[in-house]
């Protein structure tokens, strides 16, 4: 019945299928998503496209973000990282992330990045909660907010986004001495 | 003239926002999810594949499969024979829109990203559709969910209740969490009900290290599974 199901989907192009993902992450602070993250950039996202995985069973979503600033790891600055996530859509076939990070092009964003299987792009760590988006303050200078939401958590730490923006020069300081600090 | 105007509400309507019900559940939204079972003739049946499983906190194969079975069960309290689950082996580990509701452990094909515990997938058809009056929001209309899977991701270390209904974690706990809790909140999600904002509800966004509570579902999540037209007064 499934495969009959998904082979009208995909041939007649008459019905669209969704699917949502709802996550328990653990929670983490800004010192635990600094070294569970191979990579900390801050950059503009450029652009999104989806498809299929190699088996045909999953919806990935590729977005290429330019990196303007990196707190750790290796990436280039001016350079561009690819962010793999699962989600998106595919002619008539919509899967959708529950707590998975969505991206805007044009949106500046600081990502905690981990390398995805196969190591040829990135996925953020613990979904959503490895994003923040970045904004002017009303001072005028850039802050940092968290992006999480569709997600459960478990533990209770407390990251210094927690109680609302933080100063992204003052995150990305600090990012860079905890990424400094040799592993536990 | 009266025809124009009802299409530029609806788009300015948009997609179906969250629906929040009584006692501080909601339902999955954008848009509203839920089996269709004229579609998928109860029981939604779960396989669980058992072939892996994790092995911190020292818990049995046996143990596993049981609190899983027992976590997908949980949700008959919404209609007699709703779900069934059963180990079998040959249900595909990991995520896959195959038609086959799965629960395996250990995250096979490495799909989830460090500081994940448990995440489901559910496919909704959005071109096939139905809807019931529920009891607390009305006539609603869902999207058909024609697949969900669960899987627990690796490295983490599990406990479970001392008994049926205990809030009570197994001896020497330290730092686990109730996989049996964690099963019933997931298959929840699979059902098509979102979080919670009641700190004791099963679908509550948050989990603490042994607490061994959240495997019972209370009023309140039952009550938020009652408007999924799973009910006999709904269907």
């Amino acid at each position: 019945m499934r495969s009959s199901a998904l082979l009208l989907v995909l041939t007649a192009g008459l019905l669209s299928v969704r699917s949502s993902q709802a996550s328990v992450v653990l929670k983490l602070d800004e010192v635990g998503l600094t070294r569970a993250a191979d990579a900390v950039v801050v950059g503009e996202v450029l652009d999104s496209r989806s498809e299929w995985n190699e088996v045909h069973t999953l919806i990935w979503t590729l977005t290429r973000v330019r990196v303007d600033d990196v707190a750790k790891g290796t990436p280039a600055r001016g350079g561009v990282v690819t962010v793999r996530e699962v989600g998106g859509r595919v002619g008539d076939v919509e899967a959708r992330m529950i707590g998975a990070p969505e991206f805007v092009p044009g949106e500046r964003v600081v990502l905690f990045l981990e390398h995805a299987p196969g190591g040829a792009s990135f996925r953020t760590v613990a979904l959503s909660e490895g994003k923040l988006v970045v904004s002017r303050g009303p001072d005028g200078r850039a802050v940092a907010t968290s992006a999480a939401r569709g997600l459960a958590f478990a533990g209770q730490a407390n990251a210094m986004w927690d109680a609302g923006p933080v100063d992204l020069e003052v995150l990305l300081t600090t990012v860079r001495g905890h990424a400094a600090e040799p592993r536990p | 003239m009266r025809r124009v105007v009802a299409l530029i509400l609806l788009a300015l309507a948009g997609p179906a926002a969250a629906l929040d019900v009584p006692c501080g559940g909601r339902l999955l939204d954008n848009p509203l999810r839920s089996w269709n079972l004229a579609v998928t003739r109860p029981p939604i049946a779960m396989g669980i594949n058992s072939t892996v499983v994790p092995t911190g906190g020292g818990l049995t194969r046996s143990q596993i499969e049981g609190a899983t079975i027992a976590a997908v069960q949980a949700w008959n309290v919404l209609r007699t024979g709703l779900v069934h689950a059963a180990v079998d082996s040959s249900c595909p580990r990991g995520f896959a829109h195959d038609g086959k509701p799965c629960i395996s452990y250990e995250d096979p094909a490495g799909t989830m990203s460090g500081g994940v515990l448990a995440a489901t997938v559910i496919w909704a058809d959005t071109g096939g559709t139905h809807g019931c009056t529920t009891p607390d929001v009305g006539a609603q209309t869902f999207s058909d969910i024609d697949d969900g899977d669960i899987v627990f991701a690796d490295g983490w270390s599990w406990t479970l209740p001392t008994a049926p209904g205990s809030d009570i974690c197994l001896n020497g706990c330290n730092k686990s969490y109730d996989l049996e809790g964690v099963a019933t909140h997931e298959m929840g999600h699979v059902l098509g009900i979102d979080h919670s904002a009641n700190e004791a509800d099963t679908m509550f966004a948050s989990f603490s290290s042994c607490d061994c509570s959240k495997s019972s579902l209370s009023a309140c999540d039952i009550q938020a599974g009652s408007n999924l037209c799973y009910g006999t007064g709904c269907q």
